[in-house]
């Protein structure tokens, strides 16, 4: 089965040496939902953007369901950053917009999730507020019934109410729609009800990509006396001492016994997620050595 | 797409056309008053070929060296104002055509739908385009027929910056404008200053062209003890003229011009907005 994004070897590059990707290779299968996890600069947007066909690659490949992006456009949704839509014209006009630049667009179906979220059809955009604005320009998306839709940050401009609704309406819609949905966050904490897959971006490298239900099963979590672990014993992600302990996120075979004196439990998706965020960088891993 | 560029740009194109429509009537206006005033002389045989009104001045033609006083006021208005008024207009609206949605970032938005970035751009440019052409014919067109009586009225001594203003030329010039506009609003991502690049841009290029026009096309001369340059003539300076045939010609070559100089703007539009990274 063909996956519903595909990278290989991807890169981007602004200007004449700044990566803000590099040799990106992973496959989302379709109908996951994507939690694409990485600090400010990482190269989150820049992944988004290609797969939208926004930026062509500067090397490497991206494909949507097999083809170029620029030649799906029919089949992705994209939401910008901050939801940008044209901000003198009204709510019904935005639809309506819709309508004209897509020739599948289900109309009835916008219009009815626009009244279901109490956002008045004559209101212009620019009287929105945030959270009403991403919700507007999510439903202009989900009204082009996309395989694939990509969501840069909708979340980075929501008060915590409006996050929590966003996500729960977004969830909704996203499984009644069995479309594939990335979208890129840095706000962990919120993530886990919803999504099942994980990729986490330093860099502009691919840190970590999985099922998050395979990943936490291939992590543990494992506390010991200070000083443990050895650095180059074990596959350590990263490790911290707080009250005469180190504990630490490896990664390792689930079969594998670590030895005596050692707790081990299952990392959390948080856990997993700020394990690998806090990774030192491989530069710097270098350069401890 | 032309839907969304109409409505994203309906409120300055209604006020440009409300203009036009007004500066058309203006002119109408005045050519009527114009032919109203001549029609005595007219009458008495008085408008005849390289007539000079000071000649007249005591027959029974005196009173026509009052027409150019009269109506002198539409020199500025409508022989300098006409080519003015419809570039800054062009300006006015090429400009926004691209940068307006670069500057909101809806370009992200626009260009995610299911229309291709190339068929975004051309739709736009093609509707503006296509309004400004109409408007600035009509009021060439308009012009025309207010310079007839003023020239027949010998109201100045120089005909030809009438060229510029009449018939085809200002749709040429206007179309120049707005596609300078639309490329330096692509390439700044910025509306107002590409108002300024593109009027000062079309006012360097209109100077050139029209100089060329002018200058490498071949002139006729009257010369003798009383030169007189036909009526329909269009004087330069003096005696030197283009014969009346040469119009539509020089109109067409300069409106080509225009249209060349107007295509390549658009297609460095299309190069901004292709390689532009969100």
């Amino acid at each position: 089965m063909t996956a519903a994004l595909a990278t290989d070897g991807l890169g981007h590059r602004y200007g004449r040496s700044r990566w803000a990707l590099r040799a990106c290779t992973l496959e989302v299968p379709a109908g996951r939902v994507v939690a694409l996890v990485g600090p400010n600069g990482s190269g989150k947007s820049t992944l988004l953007h290609t797969a939208a066909g926004l930026l062509a690659p500067s090397e490497g490949s991206v494909h949507v369901a097999g083809a170029a992006p620029a030649r799906s456009l029919a089949r992705i949704g994209f939401v910008a950053q901050d939801a940008p839509l044209w901000p003198r014209l009204r709510v019904a006009e935005i639809l309506e917009a819709g309508r004209h630049l897509n020739a599948h667009f289900d109309t009835p179906f916008a219009r009815g999730r626009i009244s279901q979220l109490e956002i008045a059809p004559r209101a212009r955009v620019q009287t929105l507020s945030g959270g009403q604005r991403a919700q507007l320009a999510l439903t202009m998306v989900l009204a082009k019934h996309p395989d694939l839709l990509l969501l840069d940050e909708p979340l980075a401009n929501l008060d915590p109410v409006a996050r929590r609704e966003f996500l729960a309406s977004m969830f909704a819609a996203c499984t009644d729609s069995g479309a594939t949905v990335v979208f890129s966050s840095h706000v962990v904490a919120e993530l886990e009800r919803i999504c099942d897959h994980l990729i986490v971006l330093r860099d502009g490298r691919v840190s970590l990509v999985g099922d998050i239900d395979d990943l936490r099963e291939s992590h543990r979590i494992v506390s010991g006396p200070q000083g443990w672990p050895e650095p180059r014993a074990t596959p350590v992600i990263c490790a911290r001492d707080a009250a005469g302990r180190t504990t630490a996120l490896l990664r390792c075979d689930p079969a594998a016994a670590l030895g005596p004196g050692l707790d081990e439990t299952l990392p959390t998706f948080d856990e997993l997620v700020l394990g690998y965020l806090e990774q030192p960088s491989p530069d710097h891993q270098e350069s401890v050595r | 797409m032309t839907w969304l560029a109409w409505r994203q740009h309906r409120g300055p194109t209604l006020w440009a056309l409300l203009t036009v429509a007004a500066l058309c009537g203006l002119m109408l206006w005045s050519g009527l008053r114009a032919t109203n005033a001549l029609e005595p002389f007219r009458a008495a045989g008085c408008i005849r070929a390289g007539f000079d009104p000071g000649a007249l001045r005591g027959s029974h033609c005196a009173g026509v060296d009052q027409f150019g006083a009269r109506f002198n006021y539409a020199i500025p208005l409508f022989e300098f104002g006409v080519p003015l008024l419809l570039a800054v207009i062009a300006a006015l609206i090429g400009a926004p055509l691209v940068a307006r949605d670069l500057e909101q970032r809806t370009h992200l938005a626009a260009w995610t739908q299911s229309v291709s970035r190339r068929r975004w751009y051309l739709s736009k440019v093609v509707t503006a385009a296509a309004g400004i052409a109409v408007a600035a014919t009509v009021a060439g067109f308009a012009a025309d027929r207010l310079q007839r009586p003023l020239t027949e009225g010998g109201l100045t001594s120089s005909r030809w910056p009438w060229f510029f203003s009449i018939d085809l030329a200002p749709a040429g010039e206007a179309l120049l404008c707005f596609a300078l506009a639309v490329a330096a609003g692509a390439w700044l991502r910025r509306t107002l200053p590409a108002v300024g690049i593109a009027l000062a841009g079309f006012l360097i290029l209109l100077l050139v062209t029209g100089r060329a026009v002018q200058t490498l096309t071949p002139t006729s001369q009257d010369t003798g003890p009383r030169p007189s340059v036909p009526r329909d003539g269009w004087i330069l300076h003096g005696n030197t003229y283009h014969p009346a045939s040469q119009f539509w010609p020089l109109q067409l070559t300069f409106l080509t011009v225009q249209l060349v100089l107007a295509g390549t703007c658009v297609a460095l539009g299309w190069r901004a907005i292709r390689h532009r990274t969100p």
